[in-house]
């Protein structure tokens, strides 16, 4: 397969900035003592027509996952179903924050129904919709640890987190003010449970796991885990980033788990929208369903038939407060609440059933060496002598997104790769041609790439070595 | 719809399609494929009927129709704002919509530029030299400005100062970010709805390493001390934030030249309805604090064949590199949402002529605040580190002409 991207270009750029095309300079009036009010604003002022080309033109020159293959690792890029935009748009999704809850009955209807979901399929008791991403979530996570452990009288100052876990574990542990204490993988890629041993302690907090892990790899020892965890008292931490592999099949929930966060922009198919919004709420058994964010969503009483219920806000007895300014993103979680409505039991343990058999599928078909398996729903492929990130960039000439690169840093030049189940026969035998075809290119042709994309290769070195972060700043060099 | 896969609709195998796949890799069935000890696979059933998308649409819109349809005046950095067309239209081309974070630069050239646009008319918009591109609201880019005082900060300081009448939500994702460093949030007395600055500098006694302040404030008031806050937070060596929103921006004095370090804001309103609370973290800061800043920056820079490109720049400050020393958590971020600005006309301003009518400052009396008034009291800011607003106007129009 092959694929030219759109190249829109002016001279020594490509579409050119609205600044450049439609900048106007305008005088600021309004009815304020001078010192309050600014003298000038100068920001573009194109038509619609204008602005509409600029943004197709834009768009063109970007890759989405309905434009192609997106194996990208640990990222689950699926389609993102289109009625579900529908039904984020309609206006009566769109209320103040501030509305009253009596007023609001219907949005609260959906975070209820949407809530009970994902505690069905995490086997959690609890769950809130506030955090806005993943990463809020961890971070909802650990606070909620912290207040458990405060609430016991007890001071524990340290989170761990395997080695090969997602730099957002380290990064949301030190943001609630935990030292970070790192756990190597064991030879099987897996925890070693001698290392778990000397990692814990009476200072731990909690451990931080993602299953199956980066490499695709269900923690067998799963139990063991969760039973050592809890005996040095610390609780267990579910990164949901992976939990297209296991929908139907295992619940965190039942492997011991005490929290977790859902990535819904991964598992639950609403857009990545070029880096967000996502949504990451979280989940908690029983006895830390008190610690919660303020406020949780509660069904007050049952009516005579099915939407008769009315729903309540209510601020849990330990709350660790907020972490939005107000009940997180909202318009993305009445996406997953569809998705997993249309879905059901059947479809979400078979959207897993596909995702692994895709990537267990495409697997086979690639000549890399995978030096870790069984995998689910992604794997993580070696370059070997190649360049990871130099093959990525090749594989975009062959039409295809490439995989996740350089990490996990376990596996040498690793290719993370997660098809998930979106991807047919037909399209992973191009995938797994595109892998081949690079994996038998030479150093040169792959240094030359990428060729068929809108930019050539880009000097992201250069680019922070002097930073010019706006049209200004472009301005003043001139 | 249904059709193909008795699973998931979204999932395109046919049954034979499946077979040959499992054939392939040496399976009997899909179960085979999972790694699963017995004792925690789940057997059970969630009890959530799958439906068709006709089904699931009528649910949800019956559900929604729930909430009263009312014409909302309840403010406070949401509006009623109508949204048009074409931001939903060009906002949901799958290109955009249905992209990855651009870590492949090459190939995501579009949603780059619209982000460092975006970024730019931050710029404009604040004064300050740089913006990232997007937190996810308002609160928790208030949140990382604390984290980010306490890395820089100068002081022993400990305390946040932030205005009495602040909503509460802001105020209590501050507080958790800020506990994390170490620091204790505290609030300031604020009279008529603006900030009481003889009470805001007998708070500042205490050691203070962040003030914050609101125009327009919560009571909708344009805050008219912002100088003085700038100077007070200056002679404390501590930082200054101001919270806006992009559309008041477009006509008050740019809070670079009132002295502030940070904006932060929700920026949704430029494009996003009042999509109950969902917004759009808007952060600005000066250049010295670059390698500080929370969040994704994109930068311009050359590709081969020596044509402007833009990539995802100072990536080493965030926590997939970083990891627990990164300036923030923050990965997933608001992109979308920053692409759906409503980026055609001035979002505030007007012509100079004619003005708008009948329309002044809440709780001032009349005259106060009429622009032949008496001239309000200026506020010199020290040498060292910040000029004068006259003399960043100044500046400013000597670039335009240069």
């Amino acid at each position: 397969m092959s694929y030219d991207q759109a190249r829109w270009a002016e001279d020594d750029q490509y579409e050119p900035l609205l600044s450049e095309k439609f900048n106007r300079e305008v005088e600021v009036d309004a009815p304020l003592p001078d010192d309050l009010m600014r003298d000038s604003l100068e920001l573009p002022a194109p038509s619609e027509p204008e602005l509409a080309r600029h943004y197709t033109r834009l768009s063109q020159m970007n890759y989405g996952v309905e434009s192609g293959p997106f194996p990208l690792g640990s990222c689950t890029m699926k389609y993102n179903p289109k009625f579900t935009e529908d039904l984020a748009a309609l206006p009566s999704a769109s209320v103040h924050p501030d509305r009253d809850p009596d007023t609001v009955q219907g949005t609260l209807a959906v975070m209820g129904r949407l809530s009970a979901y994902l505690a069905d399929i995490g086997g959690m008791d609890a769950v809130t919709l506030q955090p806005p991403a993943g990463a809020a979530g961890e971070y909802t996570g650990v606070l909620i640890a912290k207040a458990y452990h405060e609430a016991n009288g007890e001071d524990r100052p340290e989170i761990v987190v395997p080695d090969s876990a997602h730099g957002t574990n380290f990064a949301s542990a030190a943001l609630a003010g935990f030292d970070v204490v790192e756990l190597p993988s064991g030879e099987d890629g897996r925890v070693d449970p001698e290392a778990l041993d000397a990692a814990l302690s009476e200072d731990t907090a909690a451990l931080m796991l993602t299953n199956p892990n980066t490499l695709g790899l269900f923690e067998r020892k799963i139990e063991t885990i969760a039973e050592m965890v809890h005996d040095a008292g610390g609780l267990l931490y579910y990164d949901g980033a992976n939990l297209n592999a296991l929908l139907g099949r295992a619940r965190p929930g039942d492997m011991g788990f005490d929290i977790m966060h859902y990535n819904v922009h991964k598992t639950f198919a609403t857009p990545h929208g070029g880096g967000g919004p996502g949504a990451g709420p979280v989940g908690v058994v029983e006895e830390l369903a008190p610690f919660l964010p303020t406020p949780q969503v509660r069904e007050v009483q049952d009516g005579a038939g099915e939407g008769d219920s009315t729903y309540e806000l209510y601020d849990p007895e330990h709350s660790i407060g907020k972490v939005h300014g107000f009940s997180g993103n909202w318009l993305v979680l009445v996406k997953a609440m569809a998705y997993i409505a249309r879905l059901g039991d059947e479809g979400l343990t078979d959207a897993s059933a596909k995702a692994v058999l895709n990537a267990n599928y495409l697997a086979e078909q690639i000549d890399y060496e995978i030096p870790f398996e069984p995998f689910h729903h992604e794997f993580v492929a070696s370059a070997g002598e190649q360049d990871a990130a130099a093959v990525a960039k090749r594989m975009l000439d062959h039409g295809v997104h490439p995989p996740t690169t350089k990490w996990p840093e376990i596996v040498d030049e690793a290719l993370m790769t997660e098809p998930t189940e979106v991807e047919n026969k037909r399209t992973l035998d191009q995938l797994a041609a595109a892998f081949d075809a690079v994996a038998a290119e030479d150093e040169e042709t792959l240094d030359a790439a990428p060729q068929r994309t809108t930019a050539r290769y880009i000097d992201q070195v250069s680019a922070a070595r002097e930073p010019r972060l706006s049209w200004q700043a472009l301005g003043n060099e001139e | 719809m249904g059709g193909h896969n008795a699973g998931s609709p979204y999932a395109p195998h046919s049954p034979e399609e499946t077979a040959a796949m499992l054939d392939a890799v040496g399976a009997d069935d899909e179960a085979d494929l999972f790694d699963i000890p017995e004792s925690v696979r789940f057997d059970g059933e969630f009890g959530i009927p799958a439906r068709d998308e006709r089904t699931v649409r009528r649910e949800v819109r019956e559900l929604l129709d729930r909430n009263d349809k009312l014409v909302e005046f309840l403010g406070r950095g949401h509006y009623d704002h109508y949204v048009p067309s074409a931001v939903d239209h060009l906002a949901d081309r799958q290109e955009f919509l249905t992209s990855y974070t651009q870590y492949q630069p090459e190939i995501a050239q579009g949603f780059l530029q619209a982000l460092f646009e975006y970024q730019s008319m931050l710029v404009e918009l604040t004064g300050l030299d740089i913006a990232n591109c997007s937190l996810y609201d308002a609160a928790t880019a208030l949140g990382e400005t604390a984290t980010l005082a306490a890395r820089v900060r100068e002081s022993s300081g400990s305390h946040v100062l932030v205005p009495e009448h602040l909503r509460d939500g802001k105020r209590g994702v501050l507080e958790n970010y800020a506990d994390g460093v170490g620091l204790t949030v505290d609030s300031y007395p604020m009279d008529d709805g603006a900030a009481d600055i003889d009470a805001l500098e007998d708070a500042m006694a205490e050691d203070v390493v962040l003030v914050y302040a609101e125009s327009p404030t919560v009571r909708g008031v344009i805050e008219e001390s912002l100088a003085e806050i700038g100077v007070l937070a200056d002679e404390h060596d501590a930082l200054f934030c101001l919270g806006s929103d992009p559309v008041a921006l477009s006509i008050i004095e740019k809070p670079a030249a009132v002295g502030a370090d940070i904006v932060i804001g929700d920026a949704a309103t430029l494009g996003l309805p009042a999509a109950y609370g969902m917004g759009l973290g808007m952060f600005a800061t000066r250049e010295s604090f670059l390698r500080q800043v929370p969040g994704r920056l994109v930068g311009a820079s050359e590709d081969e064949s020596g044509r402007r490109a833009y990539t995802l720049t100072l990536q080493t400050r965030e926590q997939h590199i970083r990891r627990e020393r990164a300036t923030s958590n923050i990965c997933t971020n608001q992109a979308w949402v920053a692409l759906r600005r409503r980026d055609f006309g001035h979002p505030g301003a007007r012509p100079r002529s004619p003005p708008l009518p009948g329309v002044r400052r809440a709780d001032r009396p009349a005259g106060v605040g009429d622009r032949r008034g008496p001239p309000r009291r200026r506020v010199r800011h020290p040498r060292d580190r910040r000029p004068p607003a006259t003399a960043l106007r100044d500046r400013d129009q000597r670039r335009r002409d240069g």
